[in-house]
C-alpha cells in the first residue's frame, strides 16, 4: 500500500454525489463552515 | 401561546407546514433562523436572584421569551453566517460563544421542549440505539463499529461476505465542483477490502446485510405512529440504500400497518431515549422478520408526509400546543421565576 492510500481514510472510496431534493434525501446542508469542509447532514 | 420553531435559513418547507398548522390552532408560531444569530438577531437574557427575563429580537419583532410555551428544536445552525464577517480562531471563538449563549438561554426556558436537546444528542448514539432495541426485544442486525482492519476482515468472513458499511454520523464533503458528496449504505466487496488498512484512520460501521422484502420509515410523534413502506427492490439503484432512487420511488411509498408488538417496541425504544419524536428505519425480510436499523432523532418527515399524505406536521403542531398528549414531558423548572414588569423597568440588567 502506497503512501497516498495510507493517508486516505477507508470511507473516502464510498463518497458519492447527492443530486436529489435534500428534503426527500434527508441530506440537507447547514451553511456554517469553519476550518474544514465537512458539513453536518440531516437524516 | 407562543411557540418557537428553531431552524435555519436553508431549511425547507417542513417547518413552514408545522407553523401553518400551529396558526390554525391559534398559536403564535414563530420560525427562528438560528444561523442569523448573532449577525442579524439580538439576544438579551437577564438573571436576578428573584427572577429572569430574556428577549430575542429578530428583523420584525421582539420576542419576550417568558411567553414561550413550547420550542421545537428542528435544526440548530447558530452563528452559521458569521464566517462572512469573521475568520480563523476569532470566528471559532465567536461561534462557540454564540452557541453557548443562544442555545443555553433557549434550553433554560421553562416550557415544553420538543425534544430536549441533551436527550436528542444522547439519542443520536446508534450503538446505544441498537443496545436498547435488543434489550426491548427488537430484532437487530449483527453490527461492528471499528477502525481495526483485522476485526473488519474477520467480521466480513463471519457474515459470509454479506456485509454493508455505513457511517455513524451524517456529513457531506464537497467535490472539486462544489457538489456535496456523502457516504450512504454500501455493499462491501473484496475490492473495497484491498484498502482495509486505511480503516485505521477513521472507523466505519459494518453490518450484516439483511435481505429486504420492504423497507419501513416509521415516524413517531408522541403517541402517533406513521409507518410508510417502500419496495426498494423495484429500482436497482435503491437496493442497498433507497435514497439513491429517491425521486424514482417517491410515488411508491404506501401506508403500512405495524404489528402491535413492533409498534409497542418502537414506542418503548423512544421512551427509553426520552424522545417524543423519532424517524425509524426497519427492514421487513422476505421471511417476515422486522429488523430494526436505526432511529433518526430529528429525521426528516416532509417527504413521507407528501408521498403518503400522513398528517405529520399536524401531529407535531398538536404536540407543541398540547392538543395531543406528550409521552415525554418532564417539567424541569417552574414558570414562577419571571421578573415583574416593574422590576424590569427598574433596570435589573
Amino acid at each position: 500500500m502506497d503512501q497516498h492510500e495510507t493517508e486516505t481514510p477507508f470511507f473516502v472510496q464510498f463518497l458519492e454525489r447527492v443530486d436529489v431534493d435534500p428534503e426527500m434525501a434527508g441530506t440537507q446542508t447547514p451553511q456554517k463552515q469553519t476550518d474544514d469542509s465537512a458539513k453536518k447532514k440531516d437524516d | 401561546m407562543t411557540i418557537l420553531l428553531l431552524t435555519h435559513t436553508e431549511d425547507h418547507w417542513s417547518p413552514d407546514r408545522v407553523r401553518d398548522e400551529l396558526r390554525k390552532e391559534g398559536a403564535d408560531a414563530l420560525r427562528v433562523e438560528t444561523d442569523l444569530f448573532p449577525s442579524r438577531m439580538r439576544l438579551s437574557a437577564w438573571h436576578h436572584r428573584d427572577g429572569a427575563r430574556a428577549t430575542l429580537t429578530t428583523a420584525d419583532r421582539v420576542i419576550d421569551l417568558s411567553t414561550v410555551t413550547a420550542v421545537w428544536h428542528r435544526r440548530w445552525n447558530t452563528a452559521g453566517q458569521l464566517s462572512s464577517t469573521l475568520s480563523g480562531d476569532v470566528l471559532r471563538g465567536a461561534e462557540r460563544e454564540s452557541e453557548m449563549s443562544l442555545e443555553g438561554v433557549i434550553a433554560a426556558l421553562p416550557c415544553f421542549h420538543f425534544d430536549d436537546p441533551p436527550a436528542t444528542e444522547r439519542a443520536r448514539n446508534r450503538t446505544l440505539q441498537l443496545e436498547i432495541a435488543a434489550e426491548i426485544g427488537l430484532d437487530t442486525p449483527r453490527t461492528l463499529t471499528t477502525n481495526d482492519p483485522r476485526a473488519a476482515l474477520d467480521f466480513y468472513e463471519e457474515c459470509g461476505g454479506n456485509l454493508v458499511v455505513k457511517m455513524m454520523s451524517s456529513f457531506g464533503i464537497p467535490d472539486a465542483e462544489g457538489h456535496d458528496q456523502v457516504v450512504m449504505t454500501n455493499l462491501v466487496t473484496r475490492e473495497h477490502l484491498a484498502r482495509i488498512d486505511s480503516l485505521a484512520l477513521c472507523p466505519m460501521t459494518f453490518q450484516e446485510r439483511v435481505a429486504k422484502a420492504l423497507e419501513l420509515r416509521i415516524t413517531i410523534v408522541g403517541h402517533e405512529v406513521f409507518a410508510g413502506a417502500i419496495d426498494s427492490t423495484r429500482d436497482a439503484k435503491a437496493a442497498t440504500d433507497w435514497r439513491r432512487a429517491t425521486d424514482a420511488l417517491r410515488s411508491h411509498w404506501t401506508p403500512y400497518e405495524l404489528p402491535p408488538s413492533l409498534r409497542a417496541g418502537l414506542i418503548a425504544l423512544l421512551d427509553r431515549l426520552e424522545m417524543n419524536y423519532g424517524a425509524i428505519d426497519v427492514i421487513v425480510t422476505p421471511d417476515g422478520r422486522y429488523v430494526f436499523l436505526e432511529v433518526n432523532p430529528v429525521g426528516q418527515f416532509g417527504w413521507i408526509e407528501e408521498s403518503i399524505g400522513y398528517p405529520i406536521a399536524s401531529a407535531i403542531a398538536g404536540l407543541l400546543t398540547g392538543r395531543l398528549p406528550r409521552r415525554v414531558d418532564v417539567p424541569r423548572r417552574t414558570r414562577e421565576r419571571r421578573l415583574a414588569p416593574a422590576r424590569e423597568a427598574a433596570g435589573v440588567a
